[in-house]
């Protein structure tokens, strides 16, 4: 069932290839007056990055993902921690959580601003929501599951409780939490780029809205475009820095 | 010094072990031997005060004991080793907590290392090593906070017959050495016999004690031993006493 | 590689949550002999629950009182808004709204299990839309709604292909996740019984893959929901207009509380329905979410 890399990479290509030809067919009949072909949009996007706003305005979006990433981090996974550690903690938190599921957080975004503001603090809010959740479940669950064997092992030579989450409990959930983490990372990328696009249009945000309403659609399928690879690609680093640190699992 | 035990565990509620009632010499190697579910994993974690009884102590030494202490050392069945330490790493684990300086921690646990059999091996980590040489070094662990009271649970339950045989002559070499207090539970009666001064035939539902048998054959232990008409005759007597426990409830 | 991770933390969301929403406080906690009843009485849920959320509840009434209702609005205030959204007819706009939502779940469903069953089923199709997939999945799809907007306008067919471009992904990947199992685990036993293909069909693959399914389902009406929200928020229409609106001149915030709660109740409910379905499943699905994580 398992395909030799070179025929996954092929068809790879053959599926992005053909779905480029397909683009530019379907752009240049003039079917669809907003469909841009992408030899339009692709030299679009050249210019932006050559003239260095784009790059601006990602850097901007990403630093908002990486403070909302980092906090929501430290409030996961200490939240997570504690509710696999209390049961108590766990039968009240768990109904916020579970319901983090099925509620459309959107529907606060309108009175986000009421209470925060527009600017910095309110967006760093909503990505703290969008990722707080992720991370808490996972390290949750990686620390109640460490199997009862190794924490008796450590019971048996007297290790104190810090020593036994130190030692025993989170190098054994750290797999788990890193996932945890990792797809938190990715779920920063989009709280951020949604906070500045619906909260204030800001950076790669801005660059989106101005191009709709301005009506300039090569720009706005460039930066639609660009903001898609942008995500894709820092999951993939995400992804790549959490298989080096869980190699030794691998050993 | 003298060990007893008069106790009366509960696990939740299930009622595991009920009235049971023994005595330990020091520096004796017992066996326990029973059916599954008879509770000697049990008794062997209350008596390391891993688990407490509902009614009655266990006493060492005239000391009633409450929680884990690193006086007693615990092999277990499925090795629990720390995937992510190398094997000296795991070997250090118990002397950690003794507050032993970093060389001292070092030396004492290659010595010990040495005497598993497994020097050589000290960088290699447990996904590495094949299931004998796992236990090996969860013994070694055990050994290496020099307890006076060695408890082990099934600890040659996890591998090959072979391996295991192999094992039972090094834990006895081991022992050999300076002949701690060892608890020793299996099932395996073979075992029991070939490596204990005393077994204990416990049996289930309820859980108690049925007999204790002085085993005859003497120190050290030789291997044709295994195969003498001695032997099986304990065999036959042990496994007949556990059967007429197993009819009890049908 | 890449639908291994993501069905960890697939398996995560779905699984971890059922597990933590369905599992009580151990029993030997709970059994252990009070030393009064008060004390035990702090070891139930509903107990823990209701002095935490009903403090909450609390401080929120207090600080509404004192603040007046520009700021937030009182408890009672709410739930004469709720009435209110009743008797003028607010509620009426999210009939389309649901109406939308339906339709764009459906079609997304009809669109996504079958694409999930080739994939899990074939490698050659994985690999054509696994790009797709999980590129899609992972970036921000709000900012796709503008692209949207130029193909399809802003009506009815905008709103219908948000829903679609939210509420597919999850059950893709779940479906798959749960064709792949069959595949790997029960295909050869089938075979090796001689079984007919349309018989492997419903008495092999479907109960087979079924909790994968449902899960994937479940996880997708929630991203329907969201991407129904978002869609009207965005363009300013339907329920998302009135939520924003409520908050604007003139601002009633006791109505757009209101509001948000029904919304909250309806997704609520949604979900819990499809949990309880996919909660039948149960007995056997739990070696399938192993499997999946």
């Amino acid at each position: 069932m398992n395909r030799p890399l070179h025929v996954k990479l092929f068809r790879w290509s053959m599926s992005i290839g053909v779905f480029f030809l397909l683009w530019e067919i379907v752009g240049r009949s003039g079917k669809f007056i907003s469909i841009v072909p992408p030899t339009e949009v692709i030299p679009e996007l050249l210019e932006m990055l050559t003239e260095g706003d784009i790059l601006v305005a990602a850097r901007s979006t990403l630093a908002l993902a990486a403070t909302g990433f980092v906090i929501g981090a430290v409030v996961g996974v200490s939240t997570g921690a504690w509710m696999a550690a209390s049961p108590r903690v766990a039968a009240v938190l768990d109904p916020i959580v579970s319901a983090s599921f099925s509620v459309p957080f959107a529907i606060f975004i309108p009175v986000i601003s009421i209470y925060l503001g527009l600017e910095f603090t309110a967006k760093v809010v909503l990505v703290v929501l969008f990722n707080v959740f992720i991370i808490n479940i996972n390290t949750a669950t990686g620390i109640r599951e460490v199997p009862a064997g190794p924490k008796e092992m450590a019971r048996s030579v007297e290790t104190s409780r810090i020593d036994m989450y130190r030692k025993v409990i989170l190098p054994w959930a750290s797999p788990h939490i890193i996932t945890g983490l990792r797809l938190g990372v990715g779920r920063s990328v989009q709280g951020a780029i949604l906070a500045d696009l619906f909260l204030r249009a800001q950076a790669l945000g801005l660059l989106i809205v101005d191009a709709q309403g301005r009506f300039d659609i090569p720009r706005l399928l460039a930066a639609v475009f660009f903001v898609t690879i942008l995500a894709a690609g820092v999951m993939g680093i995400a992804r790549l820095i959490e298989w080096k640190i869980l190699a030794w699992k691998r050993a | 010094m003298s060990k007893s035990f008069p106790r009366q565990g509960d696990g939740g509620l299930l009622r595991v072990l009920n009235d049971v009632n023994i005595t330990l010499e020091e520096r004796t190697f017992t066996c326990l031997v029973g059916p599954s579910g008879c509770g000697k994993s049990t008794l062997l974690r209350i008596i390391d005060g891993l688990m407490a009884a509902d009614t009655g102590e266990v006493r060492i030494g005239g000391e009633v004991v409450t929680s884990p202490s690193l006086d007693r050392g615990f092999v277990f069945q499925h090795f629990n080793l720390l995937p992510w330490r190398t094997v000296q790493g795991n070997v250090e684990f118990g002397l950690e907590n003794l507050g032993v300086k970093k060389d001292e921690r070092r030396a004492k646990a290659s010595e010990i290392i040495k005497l598993v059999d497994l020097e050589g091996f000290e960088s290699y980590y447990p996904g590495q090593l094949s299931g004998g040489m796992q236990q090996r070094v969860g013994l070694a662990r055990a050994l290496a906070v020099d307890p006076s009271l060695l408890l082990m649970d099934e600890p040659f339950g996890s591998v090959d017959d072979q391996t295991r045989m192999l094992l039972q002559e090094e834990l006895l070499n081991i022992w050999e050495r300076d002949q701690k207090t060892v608890v020793f539970v299996t099932h395996d009666i073979e075992e029991a016999l070939y490596l204990g001064d005393h077994v204990v035939v416990m049996r289930a539902r309820p859980s108690k004690i049925s007999r204790v048998i002085d085993v005859p054959f003497g120190r050290p232990r030789v291997d044709k031993v295994r195969g003498s008409p001695e032997m099986a005759r304990l065999k036959q007597e042990i496994w007949d006493e556990l059967k007429t426990g197993a009819t009890v409830e049908g | 590689m890449a639908d291994t991770t993501q069905r960890e933390g697939l398996a995560t969301d779905a699984a971890a949550v059922l597990d933590a929403a369905v599992a009580d406080i151990p029993p030997s906690e709970a059994s252990r002999p009070p030393g009064s009843r008060l004390k035990a009485l702090f070891e139930k849920k509903w107990f823990l629950r209701l002095v935490v959320y009903g403090g909450i509840l609390l401080v929120f009434q207090i600080i509404a009182m004192r603040q007046g209702p520009f700021f937030l609005p009182t408890i009672p205030d709410i739930l004469a808004g709720i009435v209110e959204l009743f008797a003028e007819g607010y509620i009426a706009v999210m009939g389309p709204t649901l109406q939308q939502l339906i339709v764009g779940f459906f079609l997304a469903m009809a669109i996504a299990i079958p694409l999930g069953v080739l994939m899990g089923r074939y490698g050659f199709w994985e690999d054509v839309l696994a790009p797709w997939v999980n590129t899609i999945y992972v970036t921000s799809k709000e900012s796709l709604l503008p692209i949207l907007i130029l193909i399809f306008g802003l009506g009815f067919g905008y709103r219908v292909m948000v829903v679609v471009l939210f509420a597919v992904f999850f059950p893709i990947i779940n479906t798959a996740a749960g064709v792949r199992y069959v595949e790997r685990e029960l295909r050869e036993t089938a075979e090796a019984f001689a079984t007919p293909p349309g018989r492997m069909v419903t008495r092999v693959y479907l109960p087979a893959a079924a909790p994968f399914i449902v899960a994937g389902i479940r996880m997708g009406l929630a991203m329907a929901i969201k991407g129904m929200v978002i869609a009207e928020i965005w363009v300013y229409i339907g329920t998302g207009e009135l939520l924003t609106a409520f908050t604007l001149s003139p601002r009633r915030l006791d109505l757009y509380y209101a509001l948000a709660t029904v919304i909250i109740v309806v997704a609520v409910t949604a979900n819990a329905l499809l949990k309880l379905a996919e909660q039948r499943l149960r007995p056997y699905s739990k070696l399938q979410r192993q499997e999946a994580a």
